[in-house]
């Protein structure tokens, strides 16, 4: 791991950069690696040949380095030196603008370039004297050796000029006046060089004639890293105005020189200057075609995006100022006796929210959305919604309640004669169901599953019962099972009631409860004893018993029975069981899983369905001997009319509350 | 059931009655009688169905047969190592031992599950709506059933068609528009479907309140 110094981020080993904030986390290497130039912008090796580099073109040389064979070892510097005499070669506008300062004579190179004032000569980085005096001669590097010297020179040079003359003000530098703005620059001047036109425009000509134009100065990125020619030579090679003047201390208005002065007022001329001869020559298309347009013409915009076009927002119309001589005089308070005294009222209220404009003939839906918002903008107060109280909706909850419990209850009572439910027919699916128990044989196989929890007993026992009667009528063998660890007691518990005395093992088994949901009907479809080994009372092997004697995979039995009370359990068997050819389901279900087993019967995968106590009854029915379940149905019937009717009421009457 | 005596019965049978109350009591508001009720319901369920599990899987069916002869049902260790590594769930640094019998669990139920869906629903219920509309040959009212289960059935899955041209004219909008007419059709569909739903289960339920009724009348010897 390398961590940033910078953030602190753990990175990974070999990083050069930090994930989290980029800083570099390795030192930087080299820009000279074995005669090849490291480029300080993306990092490419390049010949050193080279002056730009072959990856990103980044200058690897410095414009204005001069070989050092060219450089003099002793003497001022070549700047000052060579200041007058401008070279041919010199590319940069400074030559010009010296050229052209010089038409009067090239200035002193001592005036020029040397500290004028000894307020310059002050701002000079000098160590202290204590710091140095310290540090032995022999300890002290080249660097700060010749530093030293060149200071002492120039203090020399400082103390001379006081004694030779009193320090006067910076020379003052003739700007032409063409520069100052009171002159227009001479045309003659552009006719001639054409090319030189637009540099002459170009408002750098203000910029002082000491000044160095605009040098690409090559930064090096460690000192270690600097060009082989030797330091000495470098400062003896910078001019002296940039050893002595930091960029960032600028010298104090007064202390302005007043070339320095003049040039800050030159403004910028009002109109500008007329283009060059060769300008004019050039042909622009699109300057012709201005020429014939006087103002800009809105385009059309089509009617859909003129529809979208945002209403435009009118401000509330100030009210009319009236004089202060009509208005009304104050006659309460402290300033009573004044007039167009300003209303208390309006400097607290809160301002009117602006108002729409009304857009005639919109033609989208643009409208309604915003008379919508216009009704709530301009809407004073909330609607009122009239909430019931909540003593009064306990109320009606209770009312309904009595009206339900009453309705269950008093046939119950009463003990309402049964309904005669056979008048209507029986439905398809409950008369298929019948059918199919009435066409097993005697002493058939049927598997009975008890797939429901104890909370469905009330409504599953009156829909178990009659099924279970009529196969115990029909003298079939009865096995039972489950898939709920509580439905085996139930099932036992049913048909102790309703077969009151049979022989255990013969007529009826209890296979008791079977886990693994879909795997475990799986087992129980393919092998018997996959699924079941051992009944539920008495823990024997299935094998003791009579009734299990050639019952070895779902597809033996003449009839299975699903007693379901959930919608996966008559799924499971349905889709595991009832897949497998030659198995035969029928389902008798809670009421609510009628809307869930009906395709199935009407796919042809049960052979028949009993859906909830009025199914049952109608089962029942069919026997020819109602009894329990038919004991239900007045009951059944009025609480279903009753529910029927309050919820029509409700939806007619009740408002949405 | 009748009220004399002391035996097991009357004495369940009466706080059965009781219980019965408490979670009447409910229609008032929640209340600790009512939620005393409740927890004796979970509580006791619970309790049931681990001591049926119990006898009936663990006992007779895999520590039985182990015990008594072990070399003839040693495949039974297998299910026994996978449900004590189910054990191991309750030891958090050692739970991950609990996934291998989780990730059987699940594997076999959603490959049970998955083969049962097509062969025990899908593909049954795509042939049942593959239905004769044509009256010489399944009677007219069987026709008009079979037409409008058709209708419903299409209609109901273009509900769910979220995607379709935006084109309002020519023959694509024209087919556009048919098929948002019948989408809407397959929404009032579903809307009687699920109010089918609602009134069945309704039914259920006045039958179990009729059922607790009766009892509590049976209680009391009416």
């Amino acid at each position: 791991m390398i961590y940033c110094p910078i953030c602190g981020t753990a990175n990974r080993d070999g990083s050069k950069f930090c994930n989290e904030c980029g800083a570099r986390l390795v030192p930087q290497e080299g820009v000279h690696e074995k005669g090849h130039t490291k480029c300080p912008m993306c990092g490419a090796l390049n010949p050193e040949s080279n002056e730009v580099c072959s990856q990103c073109g980044a200058r690897l040389k410095p414009l204005v380095s001069i070989p050092p064979e060219e450089l003099p070892l002793e003497g001022p510097a070549p700047f000052i030196k060579e200041a007058g005499e401008v070279k041919p070669e010199e590319e940069d506008f400074l030559a010009r603008l010296r050229e052209t300062v010089g038409e009067e004579g090239p200035p002193e190179a001592e005036e020029v370039f040397s500290p004028a004032t000894p307020e310059e000569a002050r701002q000079v980085p000098v160590f202290p004297e204590e710091i140095i005096k310290e540090i032995p001669e022999e300890e002290i590097p080249d660097i700060l050796a010749s530093l030293r010297a060149k200071v002492r020179e120039e203090e020399a040079l400082f103390a001379e000029e006081e004694e030779e003359a009193p320090p006067e003000e910076m020379p003052r530098v003739e700007i032409p006046s063409w520069v100052t703005g009171e002159e227009r620059p001479p045309e003659e001047k552009a006719e001639a060089a054409p090319e030189e036109a637009p540099e002459e425009e170009k408002p750098e000509v203000k910029a002082p004639p000491e000044k160095p134009p605009e040098v690409e100065v090559f930064r090096w990125p460690e000192e270690e890293e600097k060009p082989a020619f030797a330091e000495e030579e470098i400062f003896k090679e910078l001019p002296a105005w940039e050893e002595i003047k930091p960029e960032a201390e600028m010298p104090p208005e007064e202390e302005l020189p007043e070339w320095l002065k003049e040039a800050e007022e030159v403004k910028p001329p009002e109109e500008a200057p007329p283009p060059a001869e060769w300008l004019k020559e050039v042909e622009l298309p699109w300057l012709e075609e201005e020429k014939g347009v006087e103002a800009p013409v809105m385009a059309e915009i089509p009617p859909w995006l003129e529809a979208l076009r945002p209403l435009e927002e009118v401000p509330p119309a100030a009210p009319p100022r009236r004089p202060i001589e009509e208005a009304e005089k104050e006659e309460e308070g402290i300033l009573a006796g004044l007039k167009g005294v300003l209303k208390a009222q309006g400097a607290v209220a809160i301002p009117e929210r602006p108002a729409f404009s009304e857009v005639a003939e919109v033609p989208i839906k643009k409208d309604l959305l915003q008379s919508f918002l216009k009704l709530a903008y301009t809407r004073s107060s909330p609607p009122s919604i009239k909430v019931p109280s909540r003593r009064r909706g306990r109320r009606r909850y209770w009312l309904l309640y009595l009206v339900l419990f009453l309705a269950a209850l008093v046939p119950l009572v009463v003990k309402w004669p049964p309904m005669p439910v056979g008048s209507p027919p029986s439905p398809p699916e409950v008369r298929d169901f019948f059918e199919v128990v009435e066409g097993l044989p005697s002493h058939s196989p049927v598997l009975v599953a008890f797939d429901y929890e104890p909370y469905m007993a009330g409504e599953m026992e009156a829909v178990a019962r009659p099924v279970l009667t009529h196969l115990k009528n029909r003298g079939c063998k009865v096995a039972v099972i489950s898939l709920v660890p509580t439905g085996p007691a139930l099932a036992q518990g049913i048909w102790d009631e309703i077969a009151g005395s049979y022989s255990y093992g013969e007529d009826f088994v209890n296979l008791g409860y079977v886990p693994g949901r879909e795997a475990g009907l799986r087992a129980l479809a393919s092998g018997l004893g996959e699924a079941v080994k051992y009944e539920y009372v008495e823990g024997k092997p299935l094998d003791s018993f009579p009734l299990m004697q050639g019952i070895n995979k779902a597809s033996d039995w003449r009839l299975v029975v699903i007693l379901a009370g959930e919608p996966s359990t008559i799924l499971w068997w349905i889709e595991q069981v009832g897949s497998l050819p030659g198995v035969r389901l029928a389902a008798a279900v809670s009421a609510g899983l009628k809307p869930y087993v009906m395709p199935y019967y009407q796919s042809g995968q049960l052979e028949g369905v009993i859906a909830g106590v009025p199914e049952a009854a109608h089962y029942e029915d069919l026997l020819g001997s109602p009894s329990y379940v038919t004991s239900f149905a007045p009951a059944q019937a009025l609480a279903v009319l009753i529910a029927l009717l309050v919820i029509l009421a409700g939806n007619l009457f009740g408002g949405g509350g | 059931m009748g009220t004399s005596g002391l035996n097991p019965d009357v004495i369940g049978g009466w706080v059965a009655f009781a219980l019965t109350l408490l979670v009447f009591s409910y229609l008032i508001r929640d209340n600790p009688l009512y939620r005393l009720a409740v927890h004796l319901l979970v509580g006791v369920a619970a309790g049931y169905a681990f001591v049926v599990a119990y006898n009936t899987i663990i006992m007779r069916r895999l520590v039985g047969p182990l015990l008594e002869d072990p070399s003839q049902n040693a495949a039974l260790l297998i299910p026994l190592l996978l449900g004590l590594l189910l054990l191991s769930k309750l030891l958090p640094r050692l739970g991950w031992f609990g996934n291998i019998s989780m990730a059987f669990l699940f594997g076999v139920g959603a490959a049970l599950a998955i083969g049962g869906g097509l062969l025990g629903t899908l593909w049954p219920q795509l042939k049942a709506s593959t239905l004769s509309v044509n009256p010489a040959r399944v009677g007219f009212l069987t026709s008009i059933n079979n037409f409008i289960i058709v209708i419903g059935t299409v209609g109901s899955l273009l509900y769910f068609y979220f995607t379709g041209t935006k084109a309002r004219s020519g023959i694509a909008g024209l087919g556009a528009r048919f098929l948002k007419g019948w989408a809407t059709l397959g929404r009032w569909m579903i809307m009687v479907a699920l109010g089918a739903f609602f009134a069945t289960g309704m039914i259920a339920f006045i039958s179990l309140l009729i059922a607790r009724l009766r009892f509590m009348l049976e209680v009391l010897g009416w």
